[in-house]
């Protein structure tokens, strides 16, 4: 799995990819960042408001709040990455050097996550240096954002970001791999977790409680959950379990063919 | 099955399995009702070079892909480099193949190309200089693959198949879409994987390539076996001939002459005569000939070996071969 991991992880960290990667990512925080913190009422219940950013952790509950719009990118991504890498034949090309097919897919799995956790970082480092850019205009006391609690605020937004992150790359993987197709992969999977998912889960309650998309979004915005806890952990738990042994499954008991 | 199967004596599962690189017998795949490959046995000798000879849709490809574990056989066992069929990893690190075409990620160069799949594959990356002055992409090597030409990005295919020093090479239509040039390349390119001592099995529909590298050829027809053994041996409809032509009326009425005092099976044609070369060595018979004619005054203006061409042949076997 160490060969696999690091063959994918070269391949995507390409100076080519940092060099298109990271400014997109720079100044899509910063977009995100300005319009949540503009946008943000003095006082809310949760969530992001004023009186929230001038807390602890203010520094990070903007960019945290604004990634639950990302789902739709990230499902693309990843429907994207599996899905051609069977059209384009690599997966095949890759089997010949790593026959071993569920270790395959774990290696390159993980490699396109790391690869996520340090845009995810640099997303949190362009929300953060935009929200300090934007407090003074906004009279948001910064005084609290360097404080211990802020830091395990910090990390806590981050690991929350990622396993958001995780989520839909495994719900993307699973599309990818089910339908092998990259257009039928993407229509699927984003009027599913597009349409679908937000005007059926408002509706329907049973929606709001399973829906393995909103599950996630409750994880970086849990002043929307209704599911919360040991609930939402297991029941995502769960949709992953299933998401990743169907892969495993279809991925060993198929033929690979053009 | 009707195959006209020629098995060398005293050949049998046990020994092919010890001797051949390749020993698989009943090899068969089907899709629902549709039988793709039909109880097919191939036996691959260490170091020589076996064309897999077939119209479209013979099975040429499955049977490659279930060699290579992409494809599970619905029945049939064997051996590959001494390892179960059915546990592909355990034989594919000593198999190197390029199989339905090269496949490697457009925004990267051959050379990282080749870079991903040797790590992938846990193979020494230091031989990839080596592989691609093989190959004969050197100079090009760090242009993007979308940049390629299909011949550049078949040898790309062959290299990538190379990356681990295989025992094995299988190639799946190397010389598809490659011009006249590139396919001569691709041909001596074999030949110098086959001198390095390994054994490549080697697929095509350009029959003629195959007649030029090749030293066994398995026949298949509608997933069937229809011939297996030395490329010499597959048998045609057409008799081997030695073709005579005299410089004018004269020579030629004193060619006939000449032949026909000999015992010669011979056929008298427009323009000359064909001596069946019949069970003997057609150089050795070409060599009495040419001699008897200088004895007997006659001028020849023509003297050469016909033999019917491997494509003939395979489709004296296989019919026109239109099926796809």
């Amino acid at each position: 799995m160490k060969n696999t991991f690091t063959a994918e992880w070269i391949r995507l960290s390409a100076k080519r990819t940092w060099l298109i990667a990271i400014p997109l990512t720079i100044v899509y925080s910063a977009i995100l960042t300005v319009v949540m913190i503009d946008q943000a009422p003095p006082r809310a219940a949760g969530g992001v408001s004023l009186q929230a950013l001038g807390q602890s952790g203010g520094a990070t509950l903007a960019v945290r709040a604004a990634v639950s719009f990302t789902s739709v990118l990230i499902l693309a991504l990843f429907v994207g990455m599996s899905a051609g890498s069977f059209t384009r034949g690599t997966w095949r090309a890759s089997l010949l050097q790593q026959p071993r097919r569920v270790v395959l897919a774990a290696g390159t799995f993980a490699a396109r996550i790391a690869v996520g956790a340090v845009v995810v970082a640099v997303l949190f480092l362009a929300g953060i240096v935009t929200a300090y850019a934007m407090a003074p205009g906004k009279g948001i006391d910064t005084g609290a954002w360097l404080d211990l609690a802020s830091w395990r605020m910090a990390a806590e937004d981050y690991l929350r970001t990622m396993c958001f992150v995780v989520g839909w790359g495994v719900f993307g993987t699973m599309i990818g791999t089910v339908t092998r197709s990259v257009p039928i992969g993407l229509g699927a999977g984003i009027v599913w977790a597009g349409p679908l998912e937000n005007i059926l889960g408002d509706r329907l309650s049973f929606g709001g409680q399973w829906f393995p998309g909103l599950l996630l979004r409750y994880v970086v915005a849990p002043e929307t959950a209704v599911v919360t806890g040991i609930t939402l952990v297991l029941r995502l738990a769960l949709y992953a379990v299933v998401a990743l042994v169907l892969v495993a499954v279809l991925l060993q008991r198929r033929d690979v063919t053009s | 099955m009707n195959a006209q199967k020629q098995t060398r004596p005293g050949h049998n599962a046990r020994d092919a399995e010890r001797v051949d690189v390749v020993a698989v017998t009943g090899l068969t795949k089907r899709y629902g009702r549709r039988t793709v490959v039909d109880g097919v046995d191939l036996h691959l000798a260490r170091g020589s070079i076996t064309g897999l000879i077939g119209p479209n849709g013979a099975g040429k490809t499955t049977i490659m892909a279930m060699l290579l574990g992409l494809v599970r056989p619905t029945s049939g066992r064997g051996t590959v480099l001494g390892h179960d069929l059915s546990r592909p990893g355990d034989y594919l690190s000593r198999v190197g193949a390029l199989i339905e075409g090269p496949a490697f990620f457009g925004n990267l160069s051959g050379r990282d190309n080749l870079h991903y799949f040797a790590r992938l594959g846990g193979h020494n990356r230091g031989v990839i200089p080596e592989v691609l002055e093989l190959v004969g992409l050197q100079g090009r090597e760090g242009d993007p693959y979308r940049s390629y030409s299909l011949g550049m990005k078949q040898r790309l295919g062959i290299g990538a198949a190379l990356l681990g020093d295989p025992e094995l090479v299988v190639l799946d239509e190397p010389t598809n879409g490659v011009d006249p040039a590139g396919m001569r390349d691709i041909r001596a390119m074999v030949r110098r994987i086959a001198a390095q001592g390994r054994t490549v099995l080697i697929s095509s529909h350009l029959l003629a390539e195959l007649e030029h590298v090749c030293d066994r050829v398995v026949v298949l027809d509608q997933g069937g076996l229809r011939y297996s053994g030395a490329l010499q041996d597959l048998p045609g409809s057409r008799a081997e001939v030695i073709l005579l032509r005299g410089l004018d009326t004269s020579d030629n009425d004193a060619l006939g002459r000449m032949l026909s005092g000999r015992g010669l099976a011979v056929e008298r044609r427009a323009d000359g005569f064909a001596v069946e070369v019949g069970r003997g060595d057609p150089a050795q018979l070409a060599g009495e000939l040419s001699r008897c004619a200088i004895e007997d005054g006659v001028r020849l203006v023509e003297l050469h070996h016909q033999r019917q061409s491997l494509e003939d042949r395979v489709l004296d076997l296989v019919g026109t071969g239109t099926r796809s």
